[in-house]
């Protein structure tokens, strides 16, 4: 499968786009401070030193210590990971089933469309954190079902656009020369039809993958993320803002580092979108 | 200990500081407001149902007992303004104080004393005080003004429980017919307004309250503020004039500075945290096991990191100034100790334990968990709901919880709720049931004499800090803050302020 125009372009446009590279940089940094710093640093994320603890920035722990003296950069660091792992999993998995369900409903329309759907509207009516919520509560806090709960939450927005993505695609020339030919249905839609949906699911997964961090932030800002200690940023936000007062860093810098990879991620998203959205295109020329 | 000294002296020094300004003269008026450091002020209306500290603290304005204790933890008359015991100790004579009024205007006697008693005593009410009053055997009414209570056998702890709110003197015409109580009616400083569960609880001034000048504030509002630093805004800001608990982190810099704006009282703390285990099931009925979590706790570390050497280490409740303090050896750390045990009881090689906590008691949970791992358990942290786990609890569904209890003023109070197989906060020790301890506690509550309770008490100590079934972490300290214009605002030696010289009747408003 080559790379499609749409893909290319996309490639192509970014180099271009300011707010794209930003976001890229910004995703990048977040990435090479996660999976990099816990091979230098010499401290445990999880190993408590309480007759060190709240320790201000500098000295041998760099941007200081915890409540229970665990050193901060380390938690930062390991809790990256977290929520990388959380972002990609939940993302690609969102991509996976929800390009399924889309590209089903879309392609084969009746009755299968309209089940699909009904049950994609009924997901879609819950707040996302909400059903989120509930489910991780039913589930329990492990990193599965936390995946498990975003991408229940995740799937409707793929599916749907998708779905109207591929209706469009099927009206296209090149499939009705495909269906004349004598093509299989199913080799149309997976060698004719997605190919040329991977637009606006690129910029859907771009868009996800920050609302999955922010989910998992939320749930273990909440209690319900990873149990303790593992080192999730929401968790540490929430255990930190009791010390506010007295040594703001833990509080602050785990904010800080939701922030910027939101912010990362959601810079590339909106660049990525700026390029493929014709309409964004005419707005701004 | 040094430290500990230090604490103790700035403390004295705050409270000094206060005692300098109650030279003045009390007035009258004005509405006092408290943050309660809870999502709710009180789990109830109903002074004989009686669920936690709050709830304790705030229906003690409204309802009183026969009995009361005075700062320094006696047992003193309150509504009763006398009493005696038989010589067989079966039966007690409460002379009650004359004129005292119940809110509703109506005077109280002797009737009424009865029939609160038998209310606690129905199981239809859901009192947490009925084991303790279960012993009587039936009450007479002698006249308006003296009550006998007949006991089916000698108890030495009756009066112990027949003290404050819990056994509160309450008028019949209060109860519904269905037995629920919607509207408290007592004889208390305060007259009941208004509650609304998770929101305010409101009481007005009672003016015929039967002491002579108190209270002297017009009304008194609760309000809950749980968290830590919305409740340290609303106390600096005016919202409130008066708070229970100060996080404990903020102490450290509060102690220094005497320009921080309001009155703060640090004391010892009754409130424990405890490790329950789960005694009727593996790994944790094997004492071995149990003994192998006392001595890998490290428990001055522990309230290092919680209370920012603010608690206290200790393993009983009872303080040095109490009568009841037992003889003890505090344990301590031994890692060696704990592998030995662990290998004889067969975990040599890591045993998986599941700590339960709901989320109040997470980072004491936090830090049990990282001291077992260190000695050789492989523990991991499941946050609960309180209203699931304390069902499980029940059940003897879990491995281990990290959860909290408070004070108790009898050694009966204490041990047999606790470990007992029918005590009410059983499930507190793990299900723990030991004969032995059951026959030791039923002895110490027909013997009249302290001096052989206590022995007896001793032996059920010992036997507990051999069995372990839910060791002492520490004693949180117990810190309140109010604003300058709030005076005589008094807690009793171990900081509680519910009682017959302290409280909230004594507080007046100097604005």
């Amino acid at each position: 499968m080559s790379l499609s125009p749409e893909l290319r372009t996309l490639l192509r446009r970014m180099w271009r786009s300011k707010l794209a590279m930003i976001g890229l940089v910004l995703v990048g940094f977040v990435i090479a401070f996660s999976l990099l710093l816990p091979l230098l640093m010499p401290f445990d994320p999880v190993q408590m030193n309480v007759r060190n603890a709240l320790q201000p920035p500098g000295g041998a722990h760099l941007l200081g210590t915890d409540h229970f003296g665990r050193d901060l950069l380390t938690r930062l660091a390991y809790g990256g990971i977290i929520s990388l792992q959380v972002g990609f999993a939940v993302t690609i998995l969102s991509v996976v089933v929800g390009v399924g369900l889309g590209a089903l409903s879309g392609f084969v329309g009746g009755a299968t469309d309209a089940v699909i759907m009904r049950l994609m509207d009924a997901l879609m009516a819950f707040p996302g954190l909400l059903l989120a919520i509930a489910l991780v509560a039913v589930f329990g806090g492990t990193m599965g079902a936390i995946v498990l709960a975003l991408t229940i939450v995740g799937v409707p927005r793929f599916a749907r656009v998708v779905r109207a993505t591929v209706m469009q695609r099927k009206e296209a020339d090149y499939v009705l020369a495909a269906v004349a030919l004598g093509k299989r249905p199913w080799k149309i839609l997976v060698q004719d039809i997605l190919p040329n949906c991977s637009g606006p699911i690129i910029v859907q997964a771009t868009l996800k993958f920050p609302g999955a961090i922010l989910g998992e932030a939320g749930l273990s800002f909440l209690g319900l993320g990873l149990p303790p200690p593992a080192p999730s940023w929401g968790r540490m936000l929430q255990e930190s803002r009791a010390f506010m007062e007295v040594a703001p860093g833990a509080a602050i810098l785990s904010g800080l580092a939701i922030f910027i990879t939101v912010l990362g991620f959601n810079l590339l998203g909106d660049g990525i979108r700026d390029i493929l959205d014709p309409r964004a295109k005419h707005a701004r020329s | 200990m040094k430290r500990t000294g230090l604490l103790t002296a700035t403390a004295l020094c705050v409270t000094l500081a206060s005692g300098a300004l109650w030279a003045d003269e009390p007035r009258r008026g004005g509405t006092l407001t408290i943050g309660v450091s809870s999502t709710t002020v009180t789990n109830g209306i109903d002074p004989h149902v009686i669920l936690g500290d709050n709830t304790v603290w705030a229906l003690s304005q409204i309802g009183e007992g026969l009995l009361h204790f005075d700062a320094n933890m006696n047992i003193v008359p309150w509504l009763a303004h006398s009493y005696s015991i038989s010589d067989d100790g079966l039966v007690y004579t409460f002379e009650l104080e004359q004129g005292v009024k119940f809110h509703n205007g109506r005077e109280m006697v002797a009737e009424d004393v009865k029939f609160s008693l038998e209310r606690i005593l129905d199981p239809e009410t859901g009192s947490r005080r009925r084991q303790n009053l279960e012993i009587i055997d039936r009450i007479e009414v002698v006249d308006d003004q003296i009550v006998e209570v007949h006991l089916q056998s000698a108890f030495a702890p009756f009066l112990a429980n027949m003290v404050g709110v819990w056994a509160a003197v309450i008028p019949p015409e209060s109860v519904n017919d269905d037995g629920t109580i919607t509207h408290p009616v007592g004889t208390g400083p305060f007259r009941f307004n208004n509650y609304d569960m998770g929101e305010n609880l409101t009481l007005d001034r009672f003016d015929d309250y039967w002491r002579e000048d108190v209270p002297y504030v017009d009304s008194v509002v609760m309000t809950p503020v749980s968290d830590d630093a919305a409740r340290m805004v609303a106390l600096r800001t005016g919202a409130v004039d008066l708070i229970t608990s100060v996080p404990a982190q903020l102490l450290p810099s509060l102690m220094a500075n005497d320009d921080r704006g309001f009155e703060l009282l640090i004391s010892p703390g009754t409130s424990w945290r405890m490790a329950t285990m789960n005694t009727t099931r593996a790994p944790f009925d094997d004492v071995r096991v149990r003994q192998a979590v006392d001595l890998a706790l490290d428990r001055e570390e522990l309230m290092l990191a919680r209370t920012f050497g603010f608690g206290h280490v200790d393993n009983q409740i009872w303080d040095e100034g109490s009568v009841w303090r037992m003889e003890a050896n505090l344990p301590q750390r031994d890692l060696g100790r704990v592998s030995e045990l662990l290998e004889e009881a067969g975990h040599g090689d890591g045993l998986d334990i599941t700590i339960e906590a709901r989320s109040l008691y997470l980072d004491d949970a936090q830090l049990v968990q990282s001291q077992l791992n260190e000695a050789g358990f492989n523990a991991s942290i499941v946050v609960s709901d309180w209203a699931a786990l304390a069902e499980r609890m029940r059940s003897n569904n879990f491995d281990m919880v990290v959860a909290a209890a408070g004070w108790y003023a009898d050694p009966d109070g204490r041990y047999a709720r606790f470990y007992t197989p029918e005590g009410p906060a059983n499930f507190y020790a793990g299900g723990y049931d030991n004969p032995e301890v059951t026959e030791l506690l039923d002895e110490a509550r027909r013997l009249n004499d302290n001096d052989q309770r206590r022995a007896l008490y001793q032996q059920v100590f010992d036997t507990l800090q051999h069995d372990v079934p839910n060791p002492i972490l520490y004693f949180a300290p117990n810190t309140m803050a109010w604003s300058h214009d709030v005076r005589d605002f008094r807690t009793d030696r171990q900081g509680g302020f519910s009682n017959a010289e302290t409280g909230l009747k004594y507080v007046w408003l100097d604005r």
